[in-house]
């Protein structure tokens, strides 16, 4: 037997081995305690690896494309220019609280204490911010790891997701141009980008915290590493796009499926090469992905990993295809400026692409040879791109014109975008009748794009995002001033680091709270909840939870946060205590005498 | 080398080309060292150093600085030879470290009382050229007069820094730790040039990326304390014991002898390395055939004349030393077991309570060991030793008789929140020895690359968690406790008011009148008549009491601050300290006597 069989057959035998381990071989407490200490680790040796690949492959060759952008400045403005726009076209800040603050929170552990895990109870013990229970996600973790990173290079600071968004958007946008030119030379740069540019959704997520800028990032990066590795054909360029790849797979959920064309890729680089090139790296790459299948079996293993709405059954369901298409059809052609993150020029202008394309295929006015590396590419992914569309349009809660769900079809604006582009190059248009698009397209972004995102946040109507926004002003407001938050929305003072647990854990650890009080460990207490309309009485208004009898308040600050629906800030006075609540308290006499001893009976006995 | 012949290199090599004026000058100057020592009173003592410390400073760091302009062009040379690439790959790392050094910066005093007497002697230097401490001042007119205090024990390297800081800037408490971050800087480029010199590129590089492993560097790079000097100028004196033994001359022996003056000045123990300056300056000697005595060589004993009368005052005085409960002497050999177990628990220490570095302390225990076992087996070989190799070595020899001497003091308990700075210079020995080591002992082809990845990911995994956690920083809470009664006093008080309070030294750094509870009890009628005579606008009382559960309930235990003079009412109550509550009040009754039109 070769060498090379033996790889091939070790090859397989990992991938045996990591399928078994990631899906089979572990419970889902075993699989939290695994994903929990040694997920940060597969994942910082994962990107190392592909740090030392792109090093190997690209380092020479990095000085010829300094020289090559210093020719190309109006390219490089342009890209600059328009990331530039986009950060000034929406506010700053988390965008959708249902996930942002959970990836925010993930990262905040992975830098304090590289665990994948994301923290619900924070203290202050002796002046210290200590993240204490948590739980470990269902999302993948490859953005919260990046943010984590710039946490240790730069220091904490809440704003660090929204900043490498940032940073990821300029390096999005100019990987899009480079994409945009292959399709169509000199002309469909500049088109993808202000195309791209027209849908406000694409500033919304790159001024929010979300992961949606990377996986699109991560999602052309790929596709140029497989064109690279098809045209270049070495080991170093293969195992750079398996391992990128696998990056991919741990940055939105969907995306682990674009795991298939890559390994068609690289069987058809072998197919091409006539040979199965393997080296010991790629025989490390099947473990790489246990992480992510011990989060699938975490994920299954919980009940309300899938948040099913009131009224569902399933997850996922041929069923809710047709109604969620329609939904669909609502967004992409939405021609008001209010509410939806749309632009319908990019997908009428995809639509007419793509009848205009087939056109042009069934004429054979252009010969597609999926021979070619750009076309094998170009295919392998856009099916992925389709196929996860099609996922989103069966999933319980895809409907796009709800701005929860809309951020998941990106990737489908994306391959919208490059369908455009393709298309004018098929056409062989005159340069005067591109010019005439391209001020189409600056003419849609005056007229509809700005005013869309003037008057919008897309936010307006979205649950909890107002109170969310509201506790993270208060959480900025005290940091570092010794206070603990009880709320619904702990994990917004979490992502600021600011001590907080949530209102259901303090009301069931009342003894533990009032004890803290009269010790004085926080300088003050205070809990934030709504008040709502009182349904006997026409005017009153009553707290959504009971606070009031629990504890003795002080009312701080309070705001509207809507019709009957106000959202309050008290200072806790006093605890109001059970009878078994008061022997819990009686529990606590026996004080230690030495001041370690003490500080350990004062951690053990916070809320 | 024989006996003899070493008798004969002596007298016919050596001998020859001493300058008699130039000996004369010498031996004048340590006499002059030691007839101080010996003849001035303790009390004329103290006085001297009040009052003409700072100019033994300022002369030193004035002829250093001298010595450094003529020694730029060979420096400049050197920066020529590196070659573009090297010198991009050097400055890079440079700015990387600078930058992550600060990421997890958290400015502030670490060790609270000598952080304050060292801005506050710097603040005495700045404004009366006196090393003095300030605890109690008044504002006189418009100006802050400060009227009570002392000379401290503490060497005043570190408060001439923050001093010239405030000359050129104005004065600020942040300068102190401005000067500090500044050295912190200056330090990593000379880590990179100690390193570069004994392993080229990748010597330089892993020798920084060692030091960032380390929390307690970064912790003492962004406070106020004297640790932070002291390691900059032990490695200035290795940089420049480096250049003297490449190419000794007038201008590299008298560099060496004032950074070695200068490094006396940095720390207590630091005195110790003006032996091992000396040895280096006779290794030159002897290795080039020529005795040089620079002006700077001969200047060094006289200036160290200040130092020497502290020494003298400071050895005298009991209460100056610190003793804890059960301590009979500051020093000795039965503080070194227990200390040493101590010291052992701190640099292998695994959890996030301390700022050691265990890949410092396993990487570099094994490399001193290994080092040793080598210069053993090849013992005879020493005569031949490299410049590189003779400054490590003998540098090496000292900083482990620091460490000792450390360990020998009734305070250096390295785990102890306190003393763990003490070990800094500690690890430049383990971090000097880990390079020397790989660049000397050939274990493997990839040792280097291997040294890199480990560092790097203990960088990652390790270090940068425990800066940002920062628990052996955060952990000191008369910190959070002090900066929460300056926010009610600067909330709350009418400017000028009182404080009572315990740290004087701190509060008269913020312009602020401090007396200790002590005091105030003592005097008490005649501060509440002052104050009534308008001295004080008005008084807040910082009380701490502790807190004990009874039936259920926390209970205060019964204030010490009362007299019949004071009404107290609480404005504030918080808890720092585990059971123990500090309270502010404001003294109600006691106002000034504001009378009609007369």
């Amino acid at each position: 037997m070769s060498t090379r069989h033996l790889m091939f057959l070790l090859l397989c035998l990992a991938s045996v081995c990591s399928v078994w381990l990631a899906f089979f071989a572990f419970e889902s407490p075993q699989a939290i305690y695994l994903v929990k200490k040694f997920g940060y680790w597969l994942m910082l040796a994962n990107a190392s690896a592909v740090v030392l690949l792109a090093f190997r492959c690209y380092f020479r060759g990095l000085f010829t494309a300094v020289g090559a952008l210093r020719r190309r400045r109006f390219p490089v403005l342009f890209v600059l220019v328009c990331a530039g726009i986009l950060q000034v076209l929406q506010p700053h800040g988390f965008k959708i609280v249902m996930d942002e603050p959970v990836l925010a929170s993930t990262a905040l552990r992975m830098h304090e204490y590289k665990e994948v895990m994301v923290t619900v109870r924070a203290h202050e013990i002796n002046g210290v911010f200590r993240q204490l229970d948590g739980y470990v996600d269902k999302r993948p973790f490859f953005y919260p790891f990046l943010v984590s990173l710039v946490h240790d290079v730069v220091g904490f600071h809440a704003d660090n997701p929204i900043f490498l968004n940032g940073l990821l958007s300029l390096l999005f946008l100019a990987l899009l141009f480079y994409t945009g030119e292959q399709c169509c030379p000199k002309y469909g740069g500049y088109l993808s980008v202000a195309l791209f540019m027209t849908m406000p959704l694409l500033a919304m997520s790159a001024t929010g915290g979300g992961f949606g800028i990377l996986n699109l990032l991560m999602i052309l990066l790929l596709a140029q590493l497989a064109m690279n590795y098809l045209r270049v054909g070495s080991i170093d360029s293969m195992n750079l796009l398996i391992f990128t790849g696998l990056l991919l797979a741990q940055t939105r959920y969907e995306s682990a499926v674009f795991v298939l064309p890559i390994a068609c890729v690289v069987l058809y680089g072998w197919i091409r090469s006539k040979q199965i090139q393997l080296s010991k790296l790629t025989l490390c790459a099947p473990f790489l992905m246990i992480p992510y299948g011990l989060q699938r079996v975490i994920f299954d293993g919980s009940s309300l990993a899938y948040e099913l709405r009131e009224g569902a059954t399933q997850a996922f369901s041929l069923s809710y295809i047709p109604e969620n298409l329609i939904h669909a059809a609502e967004f992409f052609f939405n021609w008001k400026t209010v509410e939806c993150s749309n632009s319908a020029l990019l997908s009428g202008g995809f639509i007419v692409a793509s009848i205009l394309l087939l056109f042009c295929v069934l004429r054979k006015q252009v010969e597609i040879d999926i021979k070619q590396p750009e076309s094998f590419v170009l295919f392998g992914f856009s099916a992925v791109i389709i196929f996860n569309f099609f996922l989103l349009m069966a999933y319980h809660w895809g409907q796009l014109n709800d701005i929860m769900a809309t951020r998941i079809a990106l990737p489908f604006m994306l391959l919208q975008t490059l369908v455009c582009a393709l298309a004018v190059r098929a056409l062989a248009l005159r340069s005067a009748v591109k010019n005439v698009i391209l001020g189409i397209v600056a003419v849609f972004f005056v007229g509809f794009t700005l005013p869309s995102v003037a008057k919008n946040d897309y936010l307006q109507w979205v649950p909890g995002s107002h109170e969310a926004a509201w506790v993270q002003k208060k959480s900025q407001g005290y940091k570092d001033k010794n206070v603990l938050f009880i709320s619904n929305t702990h994990l917004m003072s979490i992502a600021e680091r600011v001590p907080t647990i949530a209102q259901f854990w303090a009301k069931r650890n009342k003894a533990k709270l009032k004890f803290h009080l009269d010790l004085h460990t926080y300088q003050a207490i205070y809990i934030i909840h709504i008040m709502v309309a009182d349904p006997n009485s026409d005017t009153a208004m009553i707290p959504a939870t009971p606070v009031y009898r629990d504890y003795e308040l002080e009312l701080i600050d309070e705001s509207k946060l809507g019709e009957k629906r106000y959202i309050r800030m008290s200072r806790i006075i006093d605890v109001r205590l059970s009878k078994e609540e008061l022997e819990t308290l009686e529990s606590f006499r026996n004080v230690p005498e030495t001041d370690l001893e003490r500080l350990a009976f004062i951690a053990k006995t916070l809320p | 080398m024989s006996y003899h012949q070493m008798k004969q290199y002596l007298v016919s090599v050596l001998l020859p080309t001493l300058s008699r004026t130039r000996l004369l000058c010498s031996v004048v100057g340590v006499l002059v060292l030691l007839a101080t020592y010996v003849c001035v009173p303790i009390e004329a003592a103290e006085s001297l150093v009040r009052y003409t410390g700072y100019w033994f400073t300022f002369s030193a760091a004035v002829c250093f600085a001298y010595y450094c302009v003529c020694q730029r062009a060979i420096l400049l040379d050197k920066l020529k030879g590196l070659g573009k690439k090297t010198l991009c790959y050097l400055l890079g790392g440079w700015c990387i470290a600078g930058l992550l050094l600060f990421a997890h910066a958290n400015f502030g005093p670490k060790v609270m009382m000598d952080d304050a007497v060292l801005e506050s002697t710097a603040r005495s230097l700045h404004e009366n050229r006196e090393v003095y401490v300030s605890t109690y001042g008044r504002a006189i007119e418009n100006a802050f007069v400060s009227f009570d205090g002392y000379v401290d024990k503490r060497p005043w390297l570190y408060p001439f820094v923050v001093s010239i800081v405030h000359d050129i800037t104005g004065y600020r408490v942040a300068n102190a730790y401005a000067a500090n971050a500044i050295a912190g800087v200056l330090f990593l480029g000379l880590l990179l040039a100690i390193g570069f010199q004994i392993a080229r590129l990748r010597g330089a590089l892993l020798l920084i990326l060692l030091w960032l492993s380390i929390p307690l560097f970064a912790q003492n790079a962004t406070g106020s304390g004297l640790d932070m000097v002291n390691l900059l100028m032990l490695s200035v004196v290795c940089a420049a014991a480096f250049m003297y033994l490449k190419q000794p001359s007038y201008e590299s022996e008298g560099l060496l002898s004032l950074a070695g003056v200068l490094l006396a000045y940095s720390r207590y123990e630091s005195v110790l390395f003006c032996i091992c300056v000396f040895a280096i300056i006779v290794v030159g000697w002897l290795r080039c055939g020529r005795i040089w005595l620079s002006a700077g060589y001969i200047l060094a004993a006289p200036l160290l004349i200040g130092l020497a009368m502290q020494q003298k005052f400071f050895s005298a005085s009991d209460t100056l030393w610190e003793l804890h409960s059960g301590t009979v002497s500051p020093f000795g050999l039965e503080h070194l077991g227990d200390n040493l177990i101590r010291a052992l628990n701190f640099f292998f220490h695994t959890s996030d309570q301390m700022g050691n570095s265990l890949l410092v302390a396993i990487l570099g225990f094994a490399s001193v060991f290994l080092l040793l076992f080598r210069l053993l087996k090849h013992s005879g070989n020493m005569a031949a030793a490299s410049p590189t190799q003779l400054v490590v070595g003998l540098m090496s020899v000292f900083l482990f008789a620091h460490l000792a001497i450390i360990l020998c003091y009734h305070d250096g308990t390295l785990d102890r929140l306190f003393a763990s700075r003490f070990a800094l210079p500690f690890y430049l020995l383990l971090t000097i020895q880990i390079v020397l080591c790989l660049e000397q002992v050939s274990l493997s082809k990839y040792q280097w690359h291997t040294a890199f990845v480990l560092v790097a990911l203990f960088v990652i995994g390790v270090s940068m968690p425990n800066h940002a956690k920062a628990v052996f920083t955060h952990r000191n809470f008369v910190v959070r406790e002090l900066n929460w009664i300056e926010r009610v006093y600067r909330d709350e008080a009418a400017p000028r008011a009182l404080l009572v309070d315990s740290y004087g030294v701190y509060w008269s750094l913020r312009d602020v009148s401090a007396l200790s509870q002590s005091m105030t009890l003592l005097s008490a009628g005649r501060l509440a008549q002052e104050v009534r005579n308008g001295k004080f606008p008005e008084v807040f009382v910082v009380d701490r009491r502790q807190l004990r559960m009874d039936d259920g309930h926390l209970v205060k235990e019964p204030s010490e601050f009362e007299s019949e003079f004071f009404e107290l009412e609480l404005l504030e109550q918080s808890s720092f300290k585990p059971f123990e509550m500090t309270e502010i009040y404001r003294v109600t009754n006691l106002k000034p006597d504001f009378a009609g039109d007369l």
